[in-house]
């Protein structure tokens, strides 16, 4: 037998109504016979505030209305003559046109989960410490564990990174999750995909400290068990992290047997990895060239802002038309869509090869700087290897990974919180580094 | 030709290649799977080998002496750590086959009689009747059952192996809940899917579900056949359909029934299907449906190729039963492609379609990819994509408060996509539909799932780690269900037993690493079970990413520390 409809006259608070229908309706287990009840709603009810009531039937018994319905609709107080049966498409025009709201009786909540708020894929920008976590040594402990789960998993979607990040309390938005992405990029553990939407984890290897030739820190996969493994072989100290903000770094103090690295272990000893990156890392102008573009960007789609060197403010001039772009180069947002279907991106726009350019979010902001003419100037002190980069001229990735690769530690804060500071980095790296940023050394 | 031990590998590997994570294993052992297995073997000058007497003579080579069976030599694991009872419990089910074969009224008789074709099999006297020397007292193979069971769950999968309800039924149960289409039901159903095709009432490119619902609209003359197609346990319907499907796909229509009947069977021909695979792009919002194939058993360990436009892509495995995504395609399907690399697999096909469920990857369901990994769970949401004509319909299901969207989206003049799409109610039954085949995939036919989300998951493991285990939701229409959580380790006592409120979150107790299984009551009858594992950190090893990405720098790629120069273009040196 179909689902058929019974009607009844009402009148009264309809929420009122139903919550009684519910309440017997549980009560005499009839949510499999009766499982909807819908109303004729507000603006569309008749005369003196009446409307109707529909219950939904599901009757096998024939055509006459059956006894737990009649009861259903005593108890609940509507008193009116029932109008029976009623099949599901004659609802509508029973009640005129009339909009409906439909209650389910025993249907599962329901609740959307899309669009997963992504953010800029790009925005590798650092996020601030918490001062909390300054000395919170247990922090380091869950990046070790990320780099664990990570080494485990070996590739995924930048979505399963921001879980893991969130289920181990690293991170609680998006712009923290991105920083995180970033250090481990830096310390040369993960890389990502061009589009910034998936990541895998880079292969164990041995990388040379650049101030220390004897010393060795560990980069790429790293599991417990290896480290039960190298432990074996090697006397092997872990280092936290400046502020427990990355996975320790894991340093071997003895000269590194290749033969038992690459045989056994299956280990690469890669040398000073920060002066060969160094070595072969082209000028400025040079990584402009080889970024990635993004050719089918419709500007008309997007509200357009531009960074003026503290924050992205709106941007009325920049116009395309017949298929030029007009506006001066710089690094853009660009944001299309309402609540919960925005995407933004961030962007360079190079004018005069009318491109845009797609970086790490540091990057851009350097090439935006470096299009107006800015002076960069670091400090670099020789005596202990420390480089001091301002932080509101932090290096694109790139540069910045040849600056961590160097120790294995990330940059940590000094005394002025303007200032970054990058350990164990040889004064060979920093006149190199320098000369292709286009950045003068002042030296203390 | 091959040992007990080949054979207990070849024929474990054989039943859980190609299957998804989840899935419920059946070991259906019949005649033509072991002439399948064998085959594979790949021994010079074995065509004309009898593999179903080179299994038996292995299953009696090892197991029986004299009149008497042992089964203390096969409760142990090979190395590889599979249960060396597999093949034994492979014996007992074609004994099964072959009794349910006689397709007789007095049914009962039959499976009372189960043992003396247990008795043939192992090739021992059937004049005594009744269980062998060995296999007394009654149920005391049921452990080997169990090893299997446990096994299964350890990987990621369900057994469907179970107890009987009654006595008579108690211990055989095992054997005959595992056997689906005999050898004369695969003929019957072969014989009316060439003559229906050649009517016009059926086409060769059909997806599986709707070969399914086709099968169950039809009259048989066989007891057994009737009773089998209108299956009523969600999970051996399913397997009953897989059953039937590879059957239709192995059809080769340009060949007469006779001429396929009298070559040997283990050289029928097989087809892969292929499903779709949905990728968006975020920055351009386009959506791309990608050809996704899926693996089947007899795939297993092969080189295949598929060609497109003259061109050739080796076929890669993606996860336990998929291959990796290969070019974009019309979700129209009915379109298939020559497979080279064996030759009993002839093309791949994207069956025809009018619309698709897409659900989130089962293994991240946070990763923004959609593909036919299964059907949706209770609860869980997911992307119809289907014609326009199916709008009106959908409208109805929403009406009648069966089924919700959050928006919809046009894809193209024909195809729109209903997203974040869930089954609210069970009560569809009353519901008259206008298309009946989108009704019959979107009517529930489960009473529960088990939901584990959150927590610190390891992929092809089916596990998490320990100390950030999942979080356990039951998605039922009932208020309340009896859930069991049971350890391998003491799978007797099991670890919770309780009535726990549907629709919300559960805790777990601490566990330690381990293999576990969840299971779900609903007035009584399991409705629903799920394995699951707790593994411990130091358990986790360190496997190559399979898409290793690096930075792209003019003349050399970067990834982590480690530098590879490019070949010059000139004089190909590094």
């Amino acid at each position: 037998m179909p689902r058929q409809y019974v009607a009844v006259n009402a009148a009264g608070n309809p929420m009122e109504i139903f919550e009684r229908i519910r309440k017997i309706i549980q009560l005499q287990k009839q949510t499999q016979m009766i499982p909807v009840v819908k109303f004729e709603r507000k603006l569309q009810r008749r005369s003196r505030g009446q409307f109707y009531v529909l219950l939904a039937v599901e009757n096998k018994e024939g055509m006459t209305l059956p006894d737990e319905v009649a009861t259903v609709l005593k108890y609940a107080g509507l008193r009116g003559q029932p109008l029976w049966p009623i099949d599901p498409a004659s609802v509508k025009p029973m009640t005129g046109g009339a909009e409906l709201e439909t209650h389910s009786l025993n249907a599962l909540k329901y609740k959307p989960l899309w669009p997963n708020d992504m953010g800029d894929p790009f925005d590798l920008s650092d996020a601030p410490f918490h001062e909390e976590d300054v000395d919170d040594s247990s922090l380091g402990e869950r990046y070790n564990r990320l780099l664990n789960w990570l080494s485990a998993n070996a590739e995924g979607t930048w979505q399963t990174f921001a879980r893991v990040c969130d289920i181990l309390q690293l991170a609680d938005n998006i712009k923290g999750t991105r920083s995180i992405f970033r250090r481990l990029i830096l310390l040369g553990h993960i890389e990502s995909s061009s589009d910034g939407q998936k990541w895998s984890i880079c292969s164990t290897t041995f990388v040379q400290c650049a101030t220390e030739p004897d010393i060795c820190f560990l980069a790429g996969q790293q599991t417990p068990n290896l480290i039960k493994q190298l432990s074996a072989h090697w006397e092997i100290e872990n280092i936290p992290q400046p502020s427990y903000q990355g996975p320790s770094c894991i340093k071997i103090h003895n000269n590194l047997s290749t033969d038992l690295l690459v045989d056994e272990l299956q280990i690469e000893s890669v040398g000073v990895a920060s002066l060969q990156l160094t070595r072969l890392l082209p000028d400025l102008e040079g990584w402009k060239t080889i970024l990635t573009t993004i050719d089918r960007i419709n500007t008309t789609n997007y509200n357009i802002e531009i960074w003026n060197g503290n924050r992205f403010s709106s941007c009325d001039t920049f116009y395309e038309r017949d298929g030029r772009y007009f506006g001066e180069s710089g690094m853009y947002r660009l944001t299309r869509g309402e609540d919960r279907n925005t995407y933004q991106i961030v962007l360079y726009f190079d004018q005069p090869n009318q491109r845009w350019l797609r970086a790490d979010w540091y990057g851009l902001r350097y090439l935006a700087y470096n299009s107006i003419g800015r002076d960069f100037e670091v400090v670099y002190n020789s005596g202990v290897n420390d480089l001091l980069i301002p932080m509101d001229e932090r290096w694109p990735l790139l540069y910045e990974r040849a600056l961590v690769l160097a120790s294995g530690s990330l940059p940590d804060r000094t005394d002025n919180p303007r200032w970054l500071k990058y350990s164990g980095v040889s004064s060979e790296l920093v006149q190199l580094l320098t000369g292709k940023l286009n950045v003068s050394i002042r030296e203390v | 030709m091959a040992n007990y031990d080949e054979w207990n590998k070849a024929i474990a590997e054989y039943f859980i290649s190609g299957m998804p994570r989840g899935t419920t294993i059946y070991l259906g052992v019949d005649e033509q799977a072991l002439m399948d297995i064998g085959t594979q073997f790949g021994q010079s000058g074995a065509s004309d080998v009898d593999w179903v007497e080179d299994f038996t003579e292995a299953v009696k080579s090892e197991c029986v002496i004299g009149s008497r069976v042992y089964l203390e030599r096969i409760a142990n694991y090979q190395s590889d750590q599979i249960p060396r009872c597999v093949a034994f419990l492979a014996a007992m089910v074609l004994a099964a086959h072959r009794m349910v074969a006689e397709d007789t009224e007095e049914i009962t008789i039959a499976q009372i009689n189960y043992f003396t074709r247990l008795r043939q099999v192992l090739g021992l006297s059937h004049e005594d009747g009744g269980r062998p020397d060995g296999l007394l007292p009654a149920g005391v193979e049921e452990s080997l059952w169990k090893i299997w069971e446990w096994w299964l769950v350890r990987n990621g999968w369900l057994s469907s192996a179970e107890r009987g309800e009654n006595v008579a039924y108690m211990h055989i149960n095992y054997p005959l809940s595992q056997a689906l289409l005999r050898k004369g039901d695969k003929e019957v159903l072969e014989r009316l899917f060439r003559e229906r095709e050649k009517s016009g009432g059926l086409r060769r490119v059909w997806d599986r579900d709707i070969i399914g619902l086709w099968v169950r609209r039809q009259q048989f003359n066989s007891k057994y056949l009737t009773e089998l197609i209108q299956e009523r346990d969600f999970r051996r319907y399913q397997a009953i359909t897989d059953a039937i499907y590879d059957l239709y796909i192995s059809i080769d229509w340009d060949q007469g029934m006779t001429e396929t009947r009298h070559r040997n069977r283990s050289m029928m021909q097989r087809r892969l299907t292929a499903q779709l695979y949905r990728v968006e792009d975020f920055i351009t919002e386009s959506i791309d449906y990608h050809l996704y194939p899926r693996q089947q058993q007899y795939s297993r360990g092969k080189m295949l190729e598929i060609i497109q436009n003259g061109c050739s892509y080796p076929l890669q495995e993606e996860r336990q039963g998929w291959f990796q995504p290969l070019w974009v395609e019309d979700p129209a399907g009915g379109v298939s492609y020559e497979v080279n690399g064996d030759p009993q697999i002839k093309e791949l096909i994207l069956p025809e379609r009018q619309f698709w469920i897409l659900v989130r990857d089962p293994e991240n369901e946070t990763s923004g990819v959609f593909a036919s990994w299964g059907q949706p769970g209770l609860g869980e949401k997911f992307i119809l994509l289907c014609r326009q004509e199916y709008t009106e319909q959908l409208e109805i299901f929403k009406q009648e408060a069966l089924f919700e969207w959050d928006q919809n989206f046009r894809i193209n003049d024909e195809w729109l996509e209903y997203r974040e799409c869930m089954i609210i109610s069970p009560n569809w039954e009353g519901i008259i539909p206008q298309c009946q085949d989108l009704y019959d995939a979107l009517k529930p036919t489960i009473s529960a799932t088990v939901s584990l989300k959150e927590g610190l998951r390891v992929p092809d493991q089916n596990g998490w780690l320990e100390g950030y285990p999942p979080e356990m939701t039951v998605i039922a229409f009932d208020d309340s269900v009896e859930l069991k959580l049971l350890d391998a380790s003491c799978p007797d006592e099991p670890v919770m037993d309780e009535i726990v409120n549907t629709n919300q979150h559960v805790n777990l107790p601490a566990l330690d690493p381990g293999d576990y299984r969840l299971e779900v009551y609903s007035v009584g009858e399991l409705a629903t079970q799920r394995g699951f594992r707790i593994l411990s950190w130091d358990s986790l090893d360190c496997p190559q990413p399979r898409q290793p990405f690096d930075i792209n720098v003019g003349n050399f790629a970067l990834c982590g520390a480690v530098i590879t120069m490019k070949k010059s273009e000139d004089n190909g040196e590094e």
